[in-house]
């Protein structure tokens, strides 16, 4: 390199390069702990990303409005014939009544969603066997169902709840249908009535409304809300699409759920890593200092060589933990470490672990690690460089 | 150069071009890729799943806060506090109640 400005910066940074071969242990441990830091971060980020392309889904292609009954602060079921009420408000374009509950198969929590069977029309392209319901006790299973209990199309089963029902399995979900497919169980809505014994009741009602007319049923919906509260009918909560987008938006906030538990795992485990360059190593690193003093070095060049060491550090080691974090997450589908990002996964998920691998972590994740490491190396730098070199040799 | 300092800057470089390269791929992927499914799936469930749960199995509304939008974990009578659900601890999601407005009166002041 022949650039005037530039020769002495080049110079310090293959002095820098050589340090970390010469302390090649201590070079080690901190590539080590950077990369303990900075993989569960990029992981926890880029399946956030995943799930959230999911929700988002879940939020377009669900109803415009979510009626449940409401008592004392809780949802409760509402009763069928409510529906009429509904499908008659202005600007409705149609209602389905829809029952979600949850039960056990085995030692399994599934999700049991009953709907019309007008309401699930061929073709079927989430299946990746058999077809959709046809007839009453016909099943459609998620993925992680099917695999860990053999439940293809065509199985008879019946639930511990109502052993006295007989279901078939008719269609197996895709494992691509996104994560909350997985452990569901699909049926008609009597049949998840009868399940549940909820006779006439459904648990809510999904109402959809016409091209450009969700404000008229917004309002609708409201006074409906207001004029049962006093009157022998359910109170109702209605949910509308602008209250679930802020739970989408609310709920993918970094500042919550294991983002905080993975700080606090991650912060511990950068404290060796300060104490590896600020203080183990530094017996050498002290008497090199004062030799490069007596040498001539200036405390301006003593500071650029240890910063450019730190970045050759950090860049190394965010690199390395994307790149583990990749093949860990698009090889091995999350083998192991899904079920710490994503509740009721498992060992070996059954599903497609939702990710997406954006720049901006990968550049966050070098700047925490350049922050840990000049954190604990810049200031003892300094206070070394700027003593008397032979007490720096002593 | 040394040859001692060309090792970590070749190392350096090398990551570094591997990681973009796949950031590249990865891109590129996204922009192919079908949701077909997920929409497929949505759909007919009319909007079902939106936390980073796979089952609902502590507190309903980390799977979907339109099933349930009170954290009933958070009601439980556990002596010395509550108990987190692991779904709100063990998953990059977690949904909270949307608290609205109401139409408190106070009627009286007290005396």
């Amino acid at each position: 390199m022949n650039v005037p400005g530039l020769q002495s910066h080049w110079n310090l940074l293959c002095a820098a390069c050589g340090n970390l071969v010469r302390f090649l242990s201590r070079t080690l441990v901190v590539l080590l702990c950077l990369v303990a830091v900075i993989f569960p971060f990029l992981t926890a980020l880029t399946i956030s990303e995943g799930v959230k392309f999911q929700s988002a889904i879940s939020v377009d292609e669900g109803a415009d409005f979510y009626v449940t009954g409401n008592a004392a602060g809780s949802s409760i079921p509402l009763p069928m014939e409510d529906l009429e009420r509904f499908e008659a408000l202005e600007g409705v374009a149609r209602v389905v009544p829809r029952i979600v509950g949850r039960t056990y198969v085995v030692d399994h929590v599934i999700t049991v969603v009953g709907l019309p069977v007008d309401a699930m029309p061929p073709p079927a392209v989430g299946l990746d066997q058999g077809e959709t319901l046809r007839k009453s006790g016909d099943v459609l299973v998620g993925s992680s169902i099917s695999k860990k209990y053999d439940l293809g199309p065509g199985t008879d089963f019946r639930f511990p709840i109502n052993p006295r029902k007989p279901f078939q399995v008719a269609g197996v979900f895709s494992s691509d249908c996104t994560i909350w497919s997985s452990s569901v169980i699909f049926m008609s809505i009597e049949d998840a009535a009868d399940l549940f014994g909820m006779e006439d009741s459904v648990t809510d009602f999904l109402v959809y409304a016409e091209p450009e007319r969700a404000f008229v049923v917004d309002m609708q919906l409201q006074e409906e809300e207001k004029s049962r509260r006093f009157s022998p009918l359910s109170n109702i909560r209605v949910q509308s699409r602008q209250l679930v987008e802020r739970y989408l938006h609310r709920g993918f906030n970094t500042r919550m759920g294991i983002f905080t538990a993975l700080y606090t795992v991650a912060f511990a485990l950068a404290v060796p890593a300060l104490l590896i360059v600020s203080g183990f190593g530094w017996a050498d690193r002290r008497r090199e200092v004062g030799m490069l003093r007596v040498v001539g070095w200036q405390s301006s060049e003593i500071i650029e060589m240890v910063a450019w060491e730190n970045v050759a550090l950090s860049l190394t080691g965010a690199c390395m933990a994307f790149l583990i974090s990749f093949v860990w997450i698009r090889l091995l589908n999350g083998f192991f470490i899904a079920q710490f990002f994503i509740a009721e996964t498992g060992l070996v998920p059954d599903f497609t672990v939702p990710s997406r691998f954006l720049p901006l972590p990968l550049f966050f994740a070098f700047l925490i690690a350049l922050l840990l490491t000049m954190t604990g190396s810049l200031y003892n730098t300094w206070r070394l460089a700027t003593i008397a070199p032979a007490e720096a040799i002593r | 150069m040394e040859t001692r300092a060309k090792a970590p800057l070749l190392l350096c470089a090398i990551l570094l071009l591997l990681s973009l390269s796949l950031l590249a791929l990865d891109a590129h992927r996204w922009k192919s890729l079908s949701d077909k499914d997920m929409r497929w799936f949505q759909q007919r469930a009319g909007g079902l799943g939106m936390g980073a749960v796979a089952a609902p199995v502590w507190s309903v509304i980390d799977f979907d806060p339109r099933l349930q939008p009170v954290d009933e974990s958070k009601l439980w009578p556990l002596p010395g506090g509550y108990s987190y659900s692991p779904a709100s601890t063990s998953s990059v999601t977690h949904f909270r109640e949307v608290l609205q407005n109401s139409d408190f009166v106070k009627t009286s002041k007290a005396e």
